[in-house]
């Protein structure tokens, strides 16, 4: 059941439909399986992440970037 | 809920208007015969809502919905809502009366089949290793309750368009008495005969260039199937985007386009589909079911 | 059964009819699920410097409609030690408090009094205001022996172009309270020795440094805007513009500077002493993309720069490769490099406490590079638990700066800035409840 569709146009319109617009820039909807994947998401690893930022924010002047700037903590 | 997607109503060059919205990656039309603009525009919306609605429901390409939560249920019991239960159950006749070629469960052969245009032909290991993954036989089915071995998915895009045009159709006729047509990418439903009792005229994009042949529909709708865009090629030999569940291979030697028409798009869409899987017996296929239909080679 | 295909066409007929004469499309009833993720954390660094291990417990329930409620709680234990600021001697220097220490001649002075257990938790609550408008707010909390974080944030983000483009601004604010043990120190007052008398009555008899039993403050307010890019089906591009202004007490209470002499020795101890605002304006990108129809990698770049002096570039690079159907390696580079605070000092000369207003020779404010080095090992799986077992190696290298002048003879001796390393390790494992 793997099938592309032929389009059809209703000939009372005595020309083609205008199907979508030029695209040059991100993906229709159709093509979105890679995109949807977990590990495509923008924070494939949220808990991982959060525990990296813990540890630079502890070692280093500069936090943040990802998202907020990581704190929450003292100084050690 | 605010719909952000636009329904744009566009005066067509014969007189008459037409409402467009876009759902399941294709563009979409309704067409109602001698109403104003601010007509079609209310009863696009009703269309448009559903349409999408529908698409939420069973896109496998989110992970807020039912689709997703069978697809991951990784082997454990899922219940579902009604109108799943009835695709499932519906699904499960189809898989028994095509003899296993009507398989929901058949897109993870999108893992080893992938359709750019390239030669790259999945090898016959491939295809063996994702097989015991494909096959409603493995599937309990017990409503509402659906239990799927861990790592099968299944996918309701074969015939999801077809069934959303008809139930939009169904209910836009509760709200009006004029003629409608419903189009989403080439699969139609009209709820009858036009104003002045004639039948609606509808193109078909065929392989052959030249000018779109025409099809008279005077009630219900037409579906089409066919590969025109993907397929592989290799060696000479062309792979179309049509895969036999039962086998993992593509379906050689069928035709490129099959248009039918029938009493409801749902219909007309597993018949085009399944004439597709009997490859170069499309013809007798169709022919034997008394489907009404056109086939392009 | 043996239908002819007549039957079959009329079976057809008859479940369609039966598919599409069903009732009105009814609300979903979606079953609730938790996605659940767990990691924990070992940290080590080398030297028996500071240890840790961090639990992580985060849940989001999946509420339908893209709803989605997130809870996580934080638990981090610390012990070891950390240098407490002051140079190295040639003879044990010994610091005072509530339990002294002491530093063997030629050695950085580590504070060796760490242990911590850190608690912190997180509510969130994530909801669509339509097909393309996301809104989400969350509070959080956080304790240690000394210190409490409340925080709250509110997020707003917006879909564009058919979901190809994501506007996102979130507001976070953060108030902090700290209260050392002993109290809040003087800045730049000097810091007792261990002959000081100590009775043991929290007052601080003679006055040197401690401010009895005060806390301090501080609040931070964040502003981050996002944009996210779909590029083409396979690629994404990200990048976020945040301003991070925190104002109050901003130092280290237990952070000393020495003060030494012409011969590199200490005379005293000073705390230290940090503006009581600082503003960090960070601009992050980060380009995504699926490779050979099977690999993720993923490539970042962050520029920071504040009101102290410190700027600070970090490029960041990782390649997940799936061997096998469910498997991944992940090797991960990131490399790191700031400049040091305007009032970073690696100690002060004799005198000069009294003519500077702010100074700290807190490492993390110094001039250096970093490199970590990273593997991963997972398995990803959909819908199924997901393990994954990570090992990162952290160093620093640090580049010798604010050096008082007329010491600087005299501290060539030593070893001012030891490099610092670290082994990260952690597992993770995720899964659907």
């Amino acid at each position: 059941m793997l099938r592309t569709k032929p389009v059809l146009i209703t000939a009372i319109l005595l020309g083609s439909l205008s199907l979508g617009a030029c695209s040059h820039l991100g993906a229709k909807p159709w093509e979105r399986s890679v995109l949807a994947r977990p590990d495509m998401q923008a924070s494939a690893d949220p808990v991982q992440a959060g525990l990296d930022d813990h540890v630079y924010f502890s070692k280093e002047a500069s936090s943040g970037g990802r998202g907020f700037g990581g704190g929450g903590c003292g100084c050690n | 809920m605010v719909a952000a997607r636009p329904v744009t109503v566009a005066s067509l060059p014969g007189g008459g208007h037409a409402g467009r919205f876009t759902a399941m990656a294709a563009p979409c039309e309704v067409l109602v015969d001698g109403v104003c603009a601010q007509e079609v525009r209310r009863l696009t919306r009703i269309v448009a809502r559903e349409v999408w609605r529908i698409e939420r429901h069973w896109s496998r390409y989110r992970d807020d919905n039912i689709v997703h939560r069978i697809n991951t249920a990784s082997g454990r019991p899922v219940t579902v809502d009604e109108e799943t239960a009835r695709f499932l159950d519906y699904a499960q006749q189809l898989y028994a009366i095509s003899d296993g070629r009507f398989d929901l469960s058949s897109g993870v052969l999108r893992r080893v089949w992938r359709f750019d245009g390239s030669d790259r032909v999945p090898t016959a290991e491939q295809i063996a290793e994702v097989l015991p993954l494909v096959g409603w036989h493995r599937v309990r089915w017990k409503p509402p309750v659906l239990t799927m071995p861990a790592g099968m998915e299944i996918d309701f895009g074969g015939i999801g368009k077809e069934y959303a045009v008809d139930r939009a159709l169904r209910l836009v006729v509760q709200q009006t008495k004029a003629p409608v047509l419903v189009n989403c990418g080439g699969d139609l439903a009209v709820s009858g005969a036009r104003a002045d009792g004639s039948a609606w005229q509808v193109g078909v994009e065929t392989p052959e260039s030249g000018p779109a042949p025409v099809i008279g529909l005077p009630a219900g709708a037409i579906a089409s199937s066919g590969d025109t865009h993907r397929f592989l090629l290799k060696d000479g030999v062309r792979y179309p985007h049509v895969l036999d569940p039962r086998t993992g291979q593509a379906v050689l030697g069928g035709p490129r386009t099959i248009s039918v028409r029938a009493a409801s798009c749902t219909e007309a869409g597993v018949l085009a589909t399944l004439a597709l899987l009997h490859g170069a017996q499309a013809q007798a296929y169709l022919r034997d079911s008394a489907a009404d239909a056109r086939v392009w080679w | 059964m043996q239908l002819t295909p007549e039957d079959k066409r009329r079976a057809l007929a008859a479940a369609t009819l039966t598919l599409l004469g069903g009732g009105l499309p009814s609300a979903q009833a979606e079953d609730k699920t938790w996605d659940i993720d767990t990691a924990v954390m070992v940290y080590a660094e080398s030297d028996n410097r500071v240890q840790a291990v961090e639990p992580v417990l985060k849940g989001t329930l999946n509420l339908g409609a893209e709803r989605y409620f997130t809870a996580k709680l934080v638990v981090d234990t610390l012990t070891g030690a950390s240098p407490n600021g002051a140079t190295p001697a040639s003879t044990p220097q010994t610091f005072a408090g509530p339990s002294p220490y002491t530093a063997d001649p030629n050695e950085t002075p580590l504070d060796d009094r760490f242990r911590d257990t850190r608690f912190q938790g997180l509510v969130d609550y994530q909801f669509p205001l339509s097909d393309v408008d996301t809104l989400g707010f969350g509070v959080n909390a956080g304790t240690e022996y000394d210190f409490v974080s409340l925080g709250g944030n509110l997020r707003y983000a917006r879909d564009l172009f058919q979901h190809n483009t994501t506007l996102s601004a979130g507001l976070n604010f953060e108030s902090d309270s700290i209260d050392p043990v002993g109290g809040i120190p003087i800045p730049l007052a000097v810091m007792r020795v261990a002959s000081d008398s100590d009775d043991d009555d929290g007052i601080d008899d003679d006055m040197n440094g401690w401010r009895d039993g005060s806390s301090d403050s501080k609040t931070v307010t964040d502003v981050v805007l996002g944009w996210t890019q779909v590029i083409d089906p396979k690629s994404l591009f990200q990048m976020n513009y945040s301003l991070s202004a925190s104002s109050g007490y901003q130092n280290d209470p237990y952070k000393v500077l020495s003060v030494v002499g012409a011969d590199g020795e200490p005379l005293r101890y000073v705390y230290e002493a940090r503006p009581d605002s600082r503003s960090k304006n960070a601009l992050f990108m980060s380009y995504k993309r699926f490779v050979f129809d099977r690999d993720v990698t993923e490539i970042s770049y962050r520029y920071m720069t504040d009101d102290w002096g410190i700027d600070s570039h970090t490029v960041d690079l990782s390649y997940r490769w799936y061997f096998g159907t469910a498997h991944y390696l992940e090797p991960h580079l990131r490399w790191y490099s700031q400049t040091a605070a305007d009032f970073y000092h690696v100690a002060l000369d004799d005198g000069e406490e009294t003519l500077v207003s702010e100074a700290s020779a807190d490492t993390r404010l110094a001039e250096f590079d970093a490199v970590t080095a990273g593997i991963k090992i997972g398995s990803a799986v959909p819908g199924r638990g997901n393990w994954s077992l990570r090992l990162e190696y952290y160093q620093q290298s640090p580049k010798l700066g604010g050096v008082p002048t007329q010491a600087a003879d005299g501290l060539s001796k030593f070893d001012l800035q030891p490099e610092l390393s670290a082994v990260m390790l952690t597992m993770g494992y995720r899964f659907t409840w």
